[in-house]
Formats: structure tokens, C-alpha cells, sequence
């Protein structure tokens, strides 16, 4: 079972300078929080390790924080795709999230996106209104990182 | 046959009903489809919790783990080591440090910070790049000495044991098993992650068990002398323990749909030494004897849909269904569940628990002549056994 997720936001960056930062690797990368490790290979995929926090402080959950391990490729072209796939708490997950870079002038940019993920038994452990909230959160924090470090 | 309560399962939960019980006078008795111990909390990797683990996000059961490790070395000071435990801060869990020492000290869980050149002496094989350290209260218990012994106490005081019988249907207020049929009041199901199977074969249909699989790691040296335990939210490979004469890398949390069919991946193991190695640098060169795992039954809350290690009774009378708890608390948890059982008895006595020693399983093996460990223990599983079903 999948997840979709749409969204919009702008930056302070061209399109050609916004197009730059999203198909870096080195740049993208730190803009998921709670990174842990990242490595680029050969094949021109890259490794990441990050954490995820699943239940807020006072939860009291024995599942607090736990580890993913994904691997992602981006490919270029109107659209930029990122995907990935990994595995956390021992379930397979992938994400897809396509990119696209429209200008608004000389000097702003509009990322217009659209993420599928696919959360195999973390979904059904933990309820999609949870999963929602947790995957809404991991993705506010990334935009919100791209759009302060790509900003001109 | 015929009882007032019988308990499925012979697990902390179920051992510590069946105790709780049978010292209020109730007839009791246990069933499992193995023997005492042989599930989850066997095979759990043995740390009796000071309550330090949970301050920062479950203070309720940090106080609880606090109070009940107290409990559980005064019933039982045999089945236990005392080998105190140390929270270390690596830089990851620099953001962490403040929150945890404020959360020990408005808990009141006994603590003090370690001096960071003293850290080098009293544990010379743990990650020394390390930003803060904490002495707390941790203990390392025999899981099967310490059921085992509440099981002969529970056995002294009335309460009859089927054991390697499985439990085949449930009809109303009779339970079958194999070519017995046990008549009782009550039936607890104290089956931790087949609760859901059990319930079934009452006609009970029970969502809320989401097993998990904690896998450890036995090392066959003991590289630590204390519990050592990562500062930081609760995750994979943030336990190292020693466990008598092993050292044991605790724990996952890896999701799984079928008990029955569980495979662990190589990459499980990787992962959680990789995580380890955080505690241990040098642990990715030492050789593991081996792994196993534990299911852990948690609750799928259903209002918020979150895990926890709390407890859940669910009421299908005669049948009620314990999920959920955990090892340190689970005497407190047999208790809370015999409060329950005896007020729909009408049976107005208190629970005495606390104020018992129990015998030693042990004792029943006389070891002079044995020098494997192994082989003491299997006869003391026997001896209790014997002792159990007479």
C-alpha cells in the first residue's frame, strides 16, 4: 500500500542554480534530518542512514527512534526524479519523488513535487493517520532545509 | 479437571499472576505449551531496568522499572547480578544529555555522572570519545531463575502447572488441551504476542498485538562490567550487557507479521553490531556465538496507533487478555491483574508478593560433579519440571 503526497514552494534561486542544487547529491542529502551517514558510489547512486522519529517525547513508545537505510538515484530530464528504496525496523520501503523546477523570474523558482511512498509493515504497524503525520514532518523538514540552503 | 483461574502461558506475566494469586488463597493454574520461560521472557536479554531507560520519554514506567528492580532483588537477590549500568552520551546523543539528567532527577531514579578519565578504568573496552557518562541502577536477571522460582512458590501455595500441552479450543469456561478438559472461573491469557491466537480459539477477535522482534547478540566473552546503555531515545543496538559469563548486544525493534515463520537476515545482524559498535569501537572484529531473538508483544494503541510497553487487560469473560508489559514490572503486572481477577471473585485479599523469597530452582540440582552450565541448567529445567507437575 502507497502514499501520495503533493506539494509546492518557492526559492530564492534561478532555475538554473535551483536545477544545480537539486541534482547534487552532496547537497541533497543533508537536507534530510537526523542524517547519519552518507556515501556516494560508483554507479551514481548514494547511500544514506538517517533516523526517524516515530512517537513524539512523551509517547512512551518502545519504537521511539529507529534507523533507515536507503539508496537513492536522482535522474535528470523536465522533471528531476529522485528514488530510493531501504529498510526500517526489518520492512522494506521505497520513495519516489519527482521534482519539478518552474520559474517565476530571473531570480525565483517554483518547486512544484510529488512523493510516493510505499512503507510496507510500518504503515500497517503504526495506522496511515500516524504514518501521514510522521511522513508529512520528515518532508516539511526537508523542504524546509532545501529551501534555506538553495536560496540564494 | 477443575480450578478457579487458570493462566495460559508460563511467562513473567502469566508466573507472576499465577504467584500474586495463589498467595491470595485463589486456585490457580498454569498451562503452557512448552515449559516456564520458554517464550519471550526466556529469551529476552536480561536487564532489570533501574528506570533510567524510560525517564526521558515514559516517566510512569521509570518509576515503575525503579521501584520494581528493588522488588525483584529482595524476592530474588540469586537470580540477579548486580552489575549496575552506565549511560554514555556519544556525540549523536550530545542533544540528549540535559533532558536525561533532568528527567532522572525529577524522577528520583538514583543516579550519579561519572567523571570522564574515571570511565577509561572501569570500562576499558567502551567507546572513551564520549561526552557524558552516568552510573544508574541496572541489574542483569536469570530470566529462568527467576520465573522459576516464583513458579515453585506459586507451587508451594496451591498452584497446579500443565506444561508441553498445548491449548487446542476453548469452550465458555472450558479449556482443552490435548485429552484434558480444564473447567475454571477465569481464564487469563497471558500468551504475550500468540495472545491474538489464543483469543481466537475463544472466538475473541484481538487487533491491538503488533509483534516486534527483539534480536540479540551472544558474545562469549564479557567485555563490560557494568550495563551499558546509550543516552538517547530508545533504538536498535543501545544495550550491552553482561550476562554472567556472555556479553548479549540487545535489541531491534523489527516488525514481523508471522511468529511462526520468522527469518532474520544477515543484515539484521549487520546493522545491529554496526549500531553496537557505537557502545564497543572494536565490536565489528570480535567474533558472535551466536543470535536470538524474542517476540515482543506491543499494543497497537487504537486511538493513537502508537506502540508501547505499557499493558493492556481486555475483558471477554471468562476470558481475559494481558498485552503488553514488560520483564522488570511484570510482578507489579500479575498484581494489577490479580487485583482484577479476585474483585470480580469477590475475593477481598491483598497481594503479599513483595514480601517474598523465593526458592531457588537451582537447589533442585545438586552440581558438585557438573561442570557445564549448560547441562546444569537443562537438569534444572527437568528438576523444576518434576517438581511443577507432581
Amino acid at each position: 500500500m502507497t502514499i501520495q503526497f503533493t506539494g509546492s514552494f518557492d526559492i530564492k534561486n534561478n532555475m538554473e542554480g535551483t536545477r544545480n542544487f537539486l541534482l547534487n547529491p552532496d547537497k541533497v542529502a543533508p537536507c534530510i534530518k537526523n542524517l547519519t551517514d552518507f556515501t556516494k558510489n560508483q554507479d551514481g547512486t548514494f547511500d544514506v542512514k538517517f533516523k526517524i522519529e516515530l512517537s513524539s517525547d512523551t509517547d512512551g513508545g518502545y519504537l521511539n527512534m529507529i534507523n533507515a537505510k536507503m539508496k537513492f538515484i536522482l535522474k535528470d530530464g523536465d522533471e528531476i526524479t529522485l528514488s530510493g528504496s531501504g529498510r526500517a525496523v526489518g520492512s522494506r520501503i521505497s520513495v519516489s519523488i519527482i521534482i519539478k523546477p518552474v520559474k517565476i523570474d530571473e531570480n525565483n523558482t517554483k518547486i512544484e513535487w510529488r512523493s510516493t511512498i510505499d512503507a510496507g509493515l510500518i504503515l500497517k504497524a503504526i495506522g496511515n493517520d500516524k504514518f501521514e503525520k510522521i511522513a508529512n514532518k520528515i518532508i516539511e523538514d526537508i523542504i524546509s532545509n532545501v529551501a534555506e540552503r538553495c536560496n540564494l | 479437571m477443575e480450578t478457579d483461574v487458570l493462566v495460559i502461558g508460563a511467562g513473567a506475566t502469566g508466573i507472576f499472576t499465577a504467584l500474586d494469586l495463589s498467595l491470595r488463597g485463589v486456585k490457580v493454574m498454569v498451562i503452557d505449551k512448552n515449559t516456564i520461560a520458554s517464550g519471550t521472557s526466556g529469551h529476552y536479554h536480561g536487564l532489570i531496568h533501574s528506570g533510567a531507560r524510560y525517564a526521558m520519554t515514559d516517566p510512569d514506567s521509570a518509576v515503575e522499572c525503579s521501584r520494581e528492580s528493588e522488588v525483584l532483588f529482595n524476592m530474588a537477590p540469586f537470580a540477579m547480578n548486580d552489575t549496575g549500568g552506565i549511560f554514555i552520551a556519544t556525540d549523536d546523543d550530545e542533544k540528549y544529555i540535559n533532558r536525561f539528567m533532568d528527567s532522572l532527577e525529577k524522577l528520583n531514579i538514583n543516579h550519579r555522572e561519572i567523571p570522564l578519565q574515571d570511565i577509561v578504568k572501569m570500562e576499558p573496552e567502551i567507546n572513551h570519545n564520549i561526552k557524558s557518562a552516568v552510573y544508574v541502577k541496572d541489574r542483569v536477571a536469570d530470566p529462568f531463575v527467576l520465573l522459576g522460582g516464583a513458579a515453585m512458590l506459586a507451587h508451594e501455595h496451591g498452584c497446579k502447572f500443565i506444561l508441553n500441552k498445548n491449548v487446542s479450543a476453548i469452550n465458555e469456561n472450558i479449556v482443552k488441551a490435548n485429552n484434558v478438559d480444564i473447567k475454571c472461573k477465569y481464564i487469563i491469557n497471558a500468551t504475550g504476542p500468540y495472545a491474538d491466537k489464543i483469543a481466537k480459539l475463544a472466538k475473541i477477535d484481538i487487533k491491538d498485538v503488533m509483534p516486534t522482534l527483539g534480536i540479540m547478540i551472544v558474545y562469549n566473552k564479557i567485555f563490560i562490567n557494568h550495563v551499558i546503555n546509550r543516552m538517547r531515545l530508545p533504538s536498535d543496538g543501545d544495550i550491552f550487557l553482561p550476562f554472567w559469563n556472555v556479553s548479549i548486544l540487545g535489541t531491534t525493534a523489527k516488525l514481523t507479521e508471522d511468529l511462526d515463520n520468522i527469518v532474520i537476515e544477515e543484515e539484521d545482524i549487520k546493522d545491529l553490531i554496526e549500531e553496537g559498535s557505537a557502545i564497543i569501537p572494536d565490536l565489528q572484529n570480535k567474533n558472535y556465538s551466536r543470535y536470538y531473538y524474542s517476540s515482543r508483544p506491543l499494543i497497537r494503541d487504537k486511538d493513537t496507533r502508537k506502540s508501547t510497553r505499557g499493558y493492556t487487560i481486555i475483558d471477554n469473560d471468562p476470558v481475559i487478555t494481558i498485552i503488553g508489559g514488560k520483564f522488570t514490572t511484570a510482578r507489579l503486572i500479575g498484581e494489577k491483574i490479580a487485583d482484577y481477577v479476585t474483585e470480580k471473585m469477590d475475593v477481598d485479599r491483598q497481594s503479599i508478593t513483595t514480601s517474598q523469597l523465593l526458592p531457588d530452582p537451582y537447589s533442585l540440582v545438586s552440581n558438585d560433579s557438573i561442570s557445564s552450565e549448560k547441562l546444569i541448567h537443562g537438569l534444572a529445567v527437568s528438576e523444576l519440571e518434576k517438581r511443577l507437575l507432581l
